[in-house]
């Protein structure tokens, strides 16, 4: 499974990232390198659960408001910066469906759906393909949203825990169970 | 999840044309506009403080007063209590536990209400150690000295340590009878039903007849029992009345 290099960084990194947070948290200006590292990591996240493109850069910029505005609450925890903002983005994603009546969107690719189906075991034909989309229709939020991040947007188990805020054990048991409940409605 | 939408394989966008779109100015200049909410703002706290303060003077400043005034209106009703005390006049007693007589008469006095004129509620904290200062019967059988020499600890009238309430069969049959302190019960009058009506009558001596006490067993049993008009003699052989009782057999 790719792993994203963005998210993952040595120690060194982390606290030359460290560096660069202090130095915000007196000059908000300082911010601009952090604001360019994680835009495009930011927006691919929030853009990935909208349709509307303008609304995922409003919504991304909004992210941005927030975590400069609310820096001086920031405390290193080990962690990337990044799964921070990813809360953030989480945050504001659900304000964006609720105020602006947004519609929360899942993006796969086909290649991603036919893994899936041959992890089923399954004939990797087009109806198994509708099956599996109306499948990931009836499946609570918890579970897509944690689907959506393993096996959609490849994200290794310690970086769904950093952004659901659970431990990477127990990202991997629940995405296991998730992916095992797609399973039963598929096979049904 | 009903109210959402599954697109496959949409568009990627470029890395370039993202960056594109980013604009840390404008972020910058959003978070400089930002307005603090309002409760961090001084015009918040300029009146709510105000406010507060005076509160907090005017609650300082009325407390002295509030308990000057309590203190006063506790005094008052010491004064009323302590008069009341010097007049007491016993005729009858209430019925009513002892220990609830006291609250009772403080009430009444601090209510204002009309104390009956027949029925005095006496201050009565243990009924083996209790002070009157003047016993006044209506027959006015006997009329007892105000003078401080003649003042005598006397108790009120008992069976069994039993004023009033709940009292066994046993203890109405008791031979010790009626007592009551220093005093030596002579005589009294006992209000009882028969079995056919009620039946008064007047006793001499300090214990109640057996064939009374059979007949309370038998048709009395938790209903009232009166036992009025008691008359003794104190030790210095002056007789005194004194006040009724009010028991349920049980």
């Amino acid at each position: 499974m790719a792993v994203n290099p963005v998210y993952h960084q040595t120690k060194d990194r982390l606290l030359d990232e460290m560096t660069l947070i202090s130095s915000a948290k007196k000059d908000p200006e300082r911010f601009g390198p952090l604001y360019k590292k994680y835009h495009e990591q930011i927006f691919r996240y929030v853009y990935q659960r909208m349709d509307d493109q303008e609304l995922a850069f409003d919504v991304t910029s909004q992210v941005f408001i927030k975590a400069l505005s609310n820096l001086h609450k920031y405390e290193y925890r080990g962690v990337p910066f990044s799964s921070w903002l990813y809360r953030i983005a989480k945050s504001e994603l659900y304000q964006a469906f609720r105020d602006r009546k947004a519609r929360k969107t899942v993006n796969v690719e086909n290649m991603h759906v036919f893994e899936m189906i041959e992890e089923f075991e399954e004939d990797d034909s087009y109806d198994n393909k509708n099956k599996l989309l109306l499948c990931l229709k009836q499946l609570n939020e918890k579970d897509l949203q944690i689907l959506e991040l393993r096996y959609f947007e490849k994200r290794s188990y310690k970086e769904i825990g950093e952004i659901l805020e659970i431990t990477e054990n127990n990202a991997k048991v629940k995405s296991f169970r998730a992916l095992e409940k797609l399973k039963k409605l598929f096979v049904k | 999840m009903k109210n959402q939408k599954i697109l496959v394989d949409r568009e990627p966008l470029s890395k370039e044309f993202i960056q594109s779109k980013q604009d840390f100015e404008n972020v910058l200049s959003h978070v400089k506009n930002l307005k603090p909410p309002v409760w961090k703002t001084p015009w918040f706290y300029g009146p709510v403080g105000l406010a507060v303060v005076a509160v907090t003077l005017s609650s300082v400043k009325l407390q002295p007063v509030i308990a000057k005034t309590a203190l006063e209106t506790d005094n008052q009703y010491e004064k009323v209590i302590s008069i009341e005390n010097r007049k007491i006049e016993v005729e009858t007693i209430a019925i009513s536990s002892p220990t609830k007589l006291i609250e009772n008469s403080v009430r009444e006095k601090k209510s204002h209400k009309k104390v009956p004129t027949k029925i005095t509620e006496v201050k009565i904290e243990n009924i083996e150690d209790i002070e009157l200062e003047k016993v006044i019967n209506d027959n006015d059988v006997v009329d007892i000295s105000t003078s401080s020499e003649s003042k005598k600890k006397i108790s009120f009238p008992n069976i069994n340590g039993t004023y009033t309430g709940e009292v066994s069969i046993e203890s109405l049959r008791s031979p010790k009878g009626i007592t009551c302190g220093n005093v030596k019960v002579k005589s009294f009058t006992i209000q009882y039903y028969n079995g056919r009506k009620e039946i008064v009558r007047d006793v001499q001596g300090n214990t109640i007849p057996t064939d009374v006490c059979d007949l309370l067993e038998k048709y009395n049993w938790g209903s009232n029992l009166f036992i009025t008009n008691i008359k003794g003699v104190n030790e210095n052989g002056k007789a005194v009345s004194l006040p009724s009782m009010n028991l349920i057999p049980h």
